[in-house]
């Protein structure tokens, strides 16, 4: 990426390009049925906004493999971090700190969120944006940890387990973005705990909507 | 198993034996299921943080470089996080540029490397915090003949002027008797033999092979000695030494037809070593390998 201008430029480019064709769905959803359930469309862009930033944190702060921990596993790499001399949560945090990776989706993210926010008149005070600093860096946190328990698995099957963050962090980025109201509470309560989607969009939305 | 300061230690088994497991367990990566390791006065997995400053490791398969920056930005990378001082770091950086060649890729992405370059550089990045151990898994795995012989001459040289302890592995046995006096072999994680080559080779098979050059083109019968091949009038023959003497061999030929040159050798270590581990998949099924079988002698 950081070759030359026109490596830059590409990546960005294509990067930004695959991002906002992820958003595209939920956003074309929203907008043809004025919103999903009963979610307003602009209640489903802030959720999604909300989202986007998520997986700009998870990029700044868990990139170079750390938020797809199974392939660092699975490839012997986690090997080679071990042999540093410093505790293995500080390689983790260092190695994986990206800032550059991911910051096409910083903007669209911030104006999604605002662009929903000034249509329903959200008003932006300083504890409103501490909230919503807390509840990113706690979906953050919850999207990590959920990478790294699937990611576990690669020590048991390195090979056949390298790829499963691949498949996880798909499975965030698909459902993440869409409210979970009037599914049954099994499946919801299942989006909570077992695949805790619902923390990553619904749950921190519904909270700082009011 | 004990390793004294100092020491070249060559480490082999077959796949699967424990080799690796054997380097992690060194390194502090993992803790033994049973036993105790003990590596510097300390217990890795437990003083992991301090003890990994002390040590080098380079896994062969594997690189340590950073792959999508240019050599010279992991080199950097370890002196920032390993905490060298500049001045060290300067003298490292000189000794090391120079004994392995880093300078004509030093400036490329470490993706660009061949095979040799990045081992050396994985190597020389190893050495950079002048560790008290070095554990080299594999360190010449894929290499060609002359990108090996400058990594293990380094490591001699290392050895013999700073005394660093080295630990060893390959599947190459004569490159390991080339620079190890001392030879582990293990088996399904167990010791199967502790001693020098020389004492393997003894201890597993007296097994020898003489060449004679004769007038005759028909190969001389001879007891307790197996006709290998015969090529005109070369004729070569397998014998066991505890069994039959060569002055005994050389009267049989005599007596039967003209010598006219005789050339001996023993099996090289390759050979020890294959015959070792196909005895072991032999008697992989209730048999138990033990160390006296090997010191017999």
């Amino acid at each position: 990426m950081t070759r030359d201008l026109k490596s830059i430029i590409m990546w960005y480019l294509s990067d930004g390009l695959i991002n906002i064709a992820s958003m595209t769905g939920v956003l074309l959803l929203a907008e043809r049925f004025s919103g999903i359930g009963i979610w307003s469309k602009y209640q489903i862009i802030f959720m999604l906004g909300y989202a986007s930033l998520i997986t700009v944190l998870l990029s700044f702060f868990f990139g170079y493999n750390v938020d797809h921990i199974s392939r660092r596993v699975g490839r012997g790499q986690l090997d080679h971090t071990l042999i540093q001399p410093q505790p293995l949560w500080l390689s983790l945090v260092t190695e994986g700190f990206s800032p550059f990776y991911a910051s096409s989706v910083l903007i669209p993210g911030i104006v999604l969120i605002w662009w929903a926010g000034s249509h329903l008149n959200l008003h932006y005070t300083a504890v409103w944006v501490a909230l919503l600093l807390i509840n990113l860096g706690a979906s953050t946190v919850i999207a990590i940890c959920f990478q790294f328990i699937w990611g576990s698995m690669a020590f048991w099957a390195p090979r056949s387990a390298e790829e499963i963050n691949s498949s996880t962090m798909q499975l965030m980025q698909q459902l993440k973005a869409f409210p979970l109201d009037g599914l049954s509470p099994v499946v919801v309560v299942s989006l909570l705990t077992a695949l805790p989607v619902g923390f990553l969009g619904w749950v921190p939305a519904r909270a700082l909507l009011g | 198993m004990q390793v004294d300061r100092g020491e070249i230690v060559a480490f082999a088994g077959p796949n699967g034996a424990g080799k690796s497991t054997t380097i992690k367990l060194l390194s502090g990566i993992i803790a033994p299921d049973s036993g105790k390791v003990h590596s510097l006065g300390v217990n890795p997995f437990t003083d992991r943080v301090n003890y990994v400053g002390r040590i080098g490791v380079v896994f062969g398969q594997r690189t340590e470089l950073w792959g999508d920056l240019p050599v010279a930005a992991s080199f950097e990378w370890k002196r920032v996080v390993w905490d060298i001082p500049m001045d060290r770091y300067a003298i490292v950086m000189k000794q090391v540029r120079e004994l392995l060649d880093l300078d004509e890729f030093f400036q490329s992405p470490v993706r660009e490397l061949s095979l040799g370059q990045r081992m050396r550089a994985d190597l020389a990045l190893a050495l950079l915090h002048e560790p008290e151990l070095i554990l080299l898994d594999e360190p010449t795995l894929g290499l060609d003949v002359l990108a090996k012989k400058k990594i293990l001459g380094f490591i001699k040289q290392l050895n013999k002027e700073r005394g660093i302890t080295v630990l060893i592995t390959s599947h190459d046995m004569s490159e390991l008797e080339q620079l190890a006096g001392r030879i582990v072999l293990i088996d399904h994680g167990k010791l199967a033999f502790d001693g020098d080559f020389q004492q393997l080779r003894k201890s597993l098979t007296e097994k020898r092979t003489v060449i004679v050059e004769t007038t005759d083109s028909t190969p001389p019968v001879l007891v307790h000695a197996m006709l290998v091949e015969s090529i005109s009038n070369r004729h070569q023959y397998t014998y066991d030494s505890a069994q039959i003497t060569l002055p005994e061999l050389l009267e049989q030929i005599s007596q039967q037809t003209e010598i006219l040159d005789i050339g001996t050798h023993r099996p090289p270590i390759d050979d020890v070593i294959s015959e070792i581990y196909a005895h072991w998949r032999r008697w992989a099924n209730g048999y138990t390998f033990t160390q006296t079988y090997f010191r017999q002698d």
